[in-house]
């Protein structure tokens, strides 16, 4: 069974628990990249108690993957190089 | 009733010429065929008055959309995270693209796809891309967002907008025709209509007042519908006759009724105005029993479900509701859906079967109607004779116990009643 696919006309992304490390963390797909972040336990339980104004700051395109080129790099979460197992 | 508008006769030359097109018995054919009346109905009345925009069914969970129309405008009708209905210009701040593509969705913030401005669900801005050629973030404070309804009112589960920062509230707006929409919800046992049933998108190439008058004519059913009448063995057909203690009702503010209640009172069964005997719908019936009492919800049964058409784009003919959207001079699009009932699924399966056979792709009613629509704009494109009678029923007109003017089930009183609100818009 494939992932979970969470998606609207702004965004597609794939969801899944991932297990291959010493324990679960969620992995996160841009199927319109390709481009991949995990959240641990932890990082997720500080997104549920964010407040509103932290979630919508990060929906400002600047803050990340359109920001101007002397504010850093374009993306920090970068695209799986690894291979994925076997199903 | 309160009038949106003060008459600019002897002021405005265009409101003395409209003025002379209205009859208390005619109307002149250019009212439908006119674009610079059509430019002045779009700015005196539906960027002037309520116009219905959508029902909070359809929105049901936080961050739930849905795209809706007011006339030619493109607007998104939003759920926020706090619960709070929101209808927004579909078009971006920055260079006037359409954001929102989907018919639905559920998003809090909307990414427009020309340069990735990124707005809430409120229309607040929320960033753009690259930002130091705005001078950085704190730009995002002096650039527009979405630009918002200036109001938005919700009258049971019926979300209206006005385009107009001041005017009457939607209460005033909708006077006498809200307890139609009582009378409508009355009939689910929890007292709430739900518009889950999907939408059939149907364009005509006729003038939009060649709807709204079509809505409450008694005087057509016989003639224009007599083939699903036949072949469903529907009673209503007959109630739209000169022996019928059926009235045509003008409600005020444009809005007009076919009230058909005395004929179903006659008849005295339960659901006899859906044509469904109890027994086919048990659950629904035991559901509104319990919910009124036995008594009562026989008479909110018997009396059935109100047809009526609130002025300019909701009509409710009794298990169907369409929301009238004119494009152009000469288009206009139905927006139809079965009307559902909450708590009610043995009722709600029947009405989807019903709407399809009337209103559906394929449905008799709606296609009957809109051959006439069509035929009429074409023919009022004649130059000779230039005006369209408006007088049947006129001599019998009366006044009912609660003040309204009444005519027969086949009386053009609801088409001079829109008239006469029309012109207070218009002139």
């Amino acid at each position: 069974m494939g992932p979970d696919v969470v998606a609207n006309e702004f965004a597609t992304v794939a969801v899944s628990v991932d297990d291959r490390g010493n324990g679960t963390r969620l992995r996160l797909e841009d199927r319109r990249t390709g481009t991949v972040r995990y959240l641990d336990a932890l990082e997720l339980e500080s997104i549920v108690w964010a407040p509103e104004e932290w979630m919508r700051a990060l929906l400002d395109p600047s803050r990340h993957r359109w920001r101007d080129a002397d504010r850093g790099p374009a993306q920090e979460s970068l695209p799986e190089s690894r291979p994925e197992p076997p199903t | 009733m309160t009038t949106d508008v003060t008459t600019d006769a002897g002021t405005d030359p265009e409101a003395d010429r409209i003025r002379s097109l209205v009859r208390p018995d005619a109307v002149h054919g250019s009212l439908y065929t006119d674009p610079a009346v059509y430019a002045r109905e779009l700015e005196r009345i539906w960027y002037t008055t309520w116009v219905y925009v959508g029902h909070t069914s359809e929105v049901p969970e936080a961050d739930d959309y849905v795209r809706k129309t007011i006339g030619p405008q493109q607007v998104v009708m939003t759920r926020d995270k706090t619960g709070a209905i929101h209808v927004l210009h579909n078009r971006c701040s920055h260079r006037g693209n359409l954001v929102c593509d989907a018919d639905r969705g559920n998003a809090g913030s909307f990414r427009c796809p020309y340069h990735g401005w990124t707005f809430a669900n409120t229309g607040d801005l929320l960033g753009f891309p690259f930002n130091q050629g705005y001078g950085g973030s704190s730009a995002r404070d002096r650039l527009p967002g979405l630009a918002a309804a200036p109001r938005v009112e919700v009258y049971r589960g019926f979300v209206f907008a006005s385009l107009a920062a001041e005017g009457p509230t939607l209460r005033e707006h909708l006077g006498p025709a809200a307890e139609r929409l009582d009378r409508l919800c009355a009939l689910s046992p929890a007292g709430e209509v739900e518009l889950t049933a999907g939408w059939v998108r149907h364009e005509v190439t006729a003038n939009w007042k060649m709807l709204v008058e079509n809505e409450t004519d008694g005087y057509h059913p016989q003639f224009v519908h007599s083939s699903i009448f036949s072949i469903s063995g529907s009673g209503i057909g007959a109630l739209y006759s000169d022996k019928s203690t059926a009235v045509t009702r003008a409600l005020g503010g444009g809005h007009t009724e076919n009230d058909l209640s005395p004929e179903f009172r006659r008849l005295g069964v339960p659901m006899g105005w859906a044509g469904t005997p109890e027994t086919k719908i048990p659950d629904y019936v035991a559901a509104m029993r319990a919910a009124h009492g036995t008594g009562k919800a026989d008479e909110i049964m018997i009396d059935g479900s109100p047809h009526v058409m609130i002025f300019p784009n909701l009509f409710v003919a009794e298990i169907q509701l369409f929301q009238i959207q004119p494009i152009a001079v000469d288009r206009t699009v139905q927006h139809v859906t079965a009307i559902q009932f909450k708590d009610a699924p043995d009722l709600n399966r029947r009405l989807v079967t019903q709407c399809v056979g009337s209103v559906g792709p394929a449905g008799m009613l709606l296609a009957d109607d809109a051959e006439m629509y069509e035929r009429n704009q074409r023919g009022v494109a004649a130059r000779h004779p230039e005006w369209l009678d408006l007088s049947r029923g006129l001599q019998r007109e009366r006044v009912d116990d609660d003040g309204f003017t009444i005519g027969t089930a086949t009386d053009e009183t609801s088409m001079r009643a829109m008239w006469a609100h029309y012109l207070e818009l218009m002139a």
